[in-house]
Formats: structure tokens, C-alpha cells, sequence
């Protein structure tokens, strides 16, 4: 027996108390409610504060850049974190106060601060949140427990799109800002309610905890050179190429397709997707223990060429909400079964949080050319060639994970 | 008509195009000299000149219309088209378009300016996308 293997056995036994798993759940849910503001509607919050176009352009490319490179080192500071906790909480307070700056002072400096708070406390919290998990529950239980995590996301994405969409109407898009402020202060309540004693540093590093320097970790190099790891990057990265650019492009088609109802059914197109989520997420988690990661990842990789296809295909504002359910069954199982399969072949590295940044920087890159290439598609060829174009990156990607991924799923399971 | 667009011009100007466009400055000095010579009395400034970059645009039917986030100006300095973005939800899926500076109106409703854009939504959400780096679309009015 090794010694990873010696020191699980010795916790295994360690059932994580009903308050912080509870604590996890509300957690995870006001999490998804503080970084809704910080998307794309912290554009129209700048024009609503008289900015031009090309500041906003350069705050928001400044931001996309610095989240490339503070995936890797969020993730590295989540392993050597003794408490995954506090970790969590200084992120939450840091996007806390970057939602307060941006409500109050509106200036170029400011703005470019609060951005760069915003996306190294994100870069943290997304590692953090897995970390916890996997410190509380163990690998064993792992992968229903993040299908849970999936749902209670989904649900407050789906909450926070819906009620801060309306506040950023009806009220104005400062309140949206000062309420993503004051959501902070239950997500740290709910982080509180995990007990420090059920989380074990060990458990939710993959293993070996760099902290104890007794124990070698495995370094970035050799954990490049897995090869599971470096086959789902490039699948994920592929993924969010297709992927990130798809949501705005069908915003934009129904706005101009449809005359009355252009709000309601772009804000269906972001919602019905998280209700597809947090439906399915558990049962994802649940059958990720009996089928194995493999035929669940082809699942979710597979609706992606699938819903770009039928979109490139549909004019119809209505079919196009009903295509972006198919949205929800990746969602799910990115959701569930990337971090599952990053816990799967992080264990026993003692370096879980540093492959989840690894993936976060390959989502951040796919992300960023995805926008870029789908935006040169439809200037040139309209939106229907942009979704082809998506379509196909998704079908690669599809067809990379078909060929060389491996199921990581641990035979003993 | 045109004296209060002229008014509304001379801001507008002056913040997007003077330190850009070269002969947008002396154009803009052109329309000053117009005015009397002694500084802007600061009473008529607060009263009649607004800023327009990020006002909300009200279609005929007082529709939401979007906003004004950009103007356009040609060679000579002159504004002749402003880009507004509507639609979308959170910022996502947003349009935006160029509407001919004629097609808009600023009207006073007791505190505040409104500008309204003499289309209807139906028109504007057809309009062709607005591309910074091709010469605009100019959606003009058929007056």
C-alpha cells in the first residue's frame, strides 16, 4: 500500500458533518450569485457610466488576459493553502470589494483594480470550492457530491440571471454591483457553517498536502506530462472554442429576430439551460460512479457539435430556446465530470487545485479565440456559418475525446 | 431645430473628437465664435447642453431603445450618426447599430432630455450590425 493510499484509509472513516455539507450546498449557490454581475453586464454598467467603447474594450481584454495567467497560480496557492476556507473567503471578500469599487468609483483605475481583484479571487475560488469538496467527502463520494455542487450552481446562476437581469432594468445597473456586494456577506455565512475539523487538507489536495514538505508533491512538469490531464485540456479548450461564443451569438439572433418578447426569450436562452443542470447534475454525478467518466464526457462533448449544428440550422426565436436545453447537458456533465476526472488523475499528487487551474487556463484560451473567431465569422459570413464553424471545433474536440481519452475512473471503484 | 442641435453638438465634439480629428477642432472653435464671446454662462451650460454618451434611446412607440454609445463624425468634424446598442439580456446577445443623427430628437420632459429615435423597435432590432472597422451603415429616415 502506498503511502497516499494509507493515509485516505486512515480518513476514510471521517463522515463529514450534515452542517458543512449543508454549509457546501449554500455556498456554492450564493457563489454562482456574486459572479453574475461580472460578466457581460459590466460593459453595459460602463456605457450606463459614460465610457467609450474603446475603454471598455481595454478593461475587459485586460481582465481576459489576467485570467489566462492566474489560473495556474490560483490553483497552485489552493494546494499550498493549509485551509481551503479561508482561501475561499479572502476570494469572496475580494470579489465583495471589487463589486463595491466598481459601483462607487467608476474611473479607468479603479475599474482595471477591481477587474484584476475579481479575477485573481475567481481564480482562487473555483479550485477552492472543488478543493473543499473533495476535503469534506473524500474521492470515494466525490462525484455525486459535485453533481450536487452542479445543481445548488445552477440554481443561484439561474436565481442571480433572472434577478439581477430585472435589477439591472428596472432599477439601475450600479444596484446590480452594490447587490453582488451585499450577496457576499451570506456566501461567507454559508462557508462559515463548513466546519474546519471535516475538511481534510490532505483529501482536498489529491492526496499528499504540499504544506507537510516531508512528502514530495508532483510538480507542474510531471503533471504535464499525464497525459490524460494534457488530452482533456486540449478537449476542453477545443469545447470552450466552440463553446463561449455560441451564447451571445444567440442573444444576438433572437434580439434581431424577434420584436416583442427579445428580453424575455435571450433571457430563456441563458436560464432554461441552468434548470436543464441543476435537474440532471446529481443523477450525472451518481452515474459517473457506475458507468465511469468516459461515456459521460462523450455525452456532454457530443451535445456541444449538436446544438451549434441545430442552431446554424433554426431561425426560429422559440426553436432557438428550445436548442439551448441541449446547453444543460453540457453544462451537467462539465460541471460534475471535469472535476471529477481532474480528482481522479490528480490523486495522490497532492496538486488536485493546480490541474483544475491548468484546465482553467485551456477554458480561458478557448474562451477568448472563441469570441474572437466566431465575432470574424459572422462580420463575414453571417451567423449561421459562425455556429457551423463552432459546430465543428465542438465535433473535434468530440472526436479527440473519442480517440485518445482514457477512462480515469479507478478500477477498485 | 438646428440652433439646439448645435448646442447639443458643441459637447459632443468636444469630448470625442477634438484631441482625434484635427479639423474637428476648428470646426468646433467655428461654432463657439458663433456663440457670444465671453465664456459659456454656466446657468444656460447646466440647462441646455447633456452629455450623450450612454443615454437611453426611446423609439417612437416609447419603446426602450437602447443606448448611445458612440457618435460618428465625418472628415469635416461634422456628427452624422450615433451608434446605440439595445436588446439582449445581462449584456448578452446586445446589438449594436447606427442610426443617422437626424433620425434622433432631444426632447425636454421637465427635468430631463429625452432622446427619441424615429423608428420603431421592429426597425431598429433589423437594422444591419454596426462593424467598427467598416464604414458604417447609416440607417436614414425617410422623412
Amino acid at each position: 500500500m502506498r503511502d497516499w493510499e494509507a493515509k485516505e484509509a486512515a480518513h476514510a472513516s471521517k463522515a463529514p458533518s450534515r452542517a458543512s455539507l449543508r454549509g457546501l450546498d449554500w455556498f456554492t449557490f450564493f457563489v454562482a450569485d456574486i459572479q453574475t454581475g461580472f460578466g457581460p453586464f459590466l460593459a453595459v454598467y460602463l456605457t450606463t457610466q459614460k465610457w467609450t467603447q474603446v475603454d471598455i474594450g481595454l478593461v475587459l481584454a485586460v481582465g481576459s488576459f489576467a485570467s489566462l495567467l492566474g489560473q495556474v497560480p490560483g490553483g497552485w496557492l489552493v494546494d499550498w493553502a493549509r485551509s481551503k476556507q479561508r482561501a475561499a473567503a479572502l476570494a469572496v471578500i475580494g470579489i465583495g470589494v471589487s463589486a463595491l469599487l466598481i459601483a462607487l468609483a467608476p474611473t479607468f483605475v479603479t475599474i482595471v483594480a477591481a477587474k484584476l481583484l475579481h479575477v485573481g479571487a475567481s481564480s482562487v475560488l473555483g479550485p477552492a470550492i472543488a478543493a473543499i469538496t473533495l476535503g469534506l467527502v473524500g474521492h470515494a463520494a466525490v462525484g455525486p457530491r459535485l453533481g450536487r455542487n452542479a445543481r445548488f450552481a445552477a440554481i443561484g446562476n439561474g436565481l442571480a440571471a433572472g434577478v439581477m437581469g430585472a435589477c439591472g432594468y428596472f432599477v439601475s445597473a450600479q444596484a446590480v454591483f452594490f447587490a453582488t456586494a451585499v450577496l457576499a456577506v451570506p456566501t461567507l455565512l454559508a462557508l462559515w457553517r463548513i466546519r474546519e475539523s471535516d475538511v481534510d487538507p490532505v483529501r482536498a489536495d489529491g492526496g499528499i498536502n504540499a504544506c507537510s514538505a516531508s512528502q514530495p508533491t508532483a510538480t507542474l512538469g510531471r503533471l504535464l506530462r499525464n497525459p490524460a490531464l494534457l488530452i482533456l485540456a486540449a478537449c476542453v479548450l477545443l469545447f470552450h472554442l466552440a463553446n463561449a461564443a455560441m451564447l451571445p451569438l444567440v442573444g444576438s439572433d433572437v434580439t434581431m429576430r424577434s420584436s416583442r418578447w427579445a428580453t424575455a426569450l435571450v433571457a430563456a436562452c441563458i436560464i432554461t439551460p441552468q434548470l436543464v443542470v441543476a435537474a440532471i447534475s446529481p443523477t450525472v454525478g451518481q452515474l459517473a460512479q457506475t458507468w465511469g467518466r468516459r461515456p459521460l464526457l462523450l455525452i456532454g462533448f457530443g451535445a456541444l457539435p449538436l446544438r451549434g449544428a441545430l442552431l446554424a440550422w433554426t431561425n426560429d426565436p422559440y426553436m432557438i430556446v428550445a436548442v439551448q436545453t441541449i446547453d444543460g447537458v453540457s453544462g451537467a456533465v462539465l460541471g460534475v465530470l471535469v472535476p471529477l476526472t481532474l480528482a481522479d488523475i490528480s490523486r495522490g499528487t497532492g496538486r488536485f487545485n493546480l490541474t483544475q487551474g491548468i484546465i482553467g487556463s485551456a477554458t480561458g484560451i478557448g474562451a477568448t479565440l472563441s469570441t474572437i473567431g466566431a465575432g470574424y465569422l459572422a462580420d463575414l459570413f453571417g451567423s449561421a456559418t459562425a455556429f457551423a464553424g463552432l459546430a465543428a471545433s465542438g465535433l473535434f474536440a468530440f472526436v479527440l475525446l473519442l480517440a485518445m481519452m482514457p477512462e480515469t475512473k479507478p478500477a477498485a471503484e | 431645430m438646428s440652433t439646439s442641435r448645435r448646442v447639443y453638438l458643441a459637447p459632443t465634439l468636444a469630448i470625442f473628437l477634438l484631441c482625434q480629428i484635427a479639423p474637428s477642432a476648428a470646426q468646433l472653435s467655428g461654432e463657439l465664435a458663433a456663440q457670444p464671446a465671453e465664456p459659456l454662462n454656466p446657468t444656460l451650460r447646466r440647462n441646455q447642453l447633456e452629455s450623450v454618451l450612454g443615454k437611453e434611446v426611446r423609439t417612437l412607440v416609447e419603446e426602450d431603445g437602447g443606448r448611445i454609445i458612440d457618435l460618428l463624425a465625418d472628415r469635416n468634424g461634422r456628427v452624422r450618426a450615433a451608434v446605440i446598442e439595445f436588446g439582449g439580456f445581462l449584456g448578452i446577445g446586445t446589438r449594436k447599430i447606427a442610426v443617422d443623427w437626424s433620425a434622433l430628437r432631444f426632447e425636454g420632459d421637465g427635468k430631463q432630455t429625452v432622446v427619441i429615435v424615429d423608428m420603431t423597435r421592429d426597425q431598429l432590432r433589423v437594422a444591419p450590425e454596426y462593424k467598427p472597422n467598416e464604414p458604417a451603415v447609416v440607417r436614414r429616415l425617410s422623412e
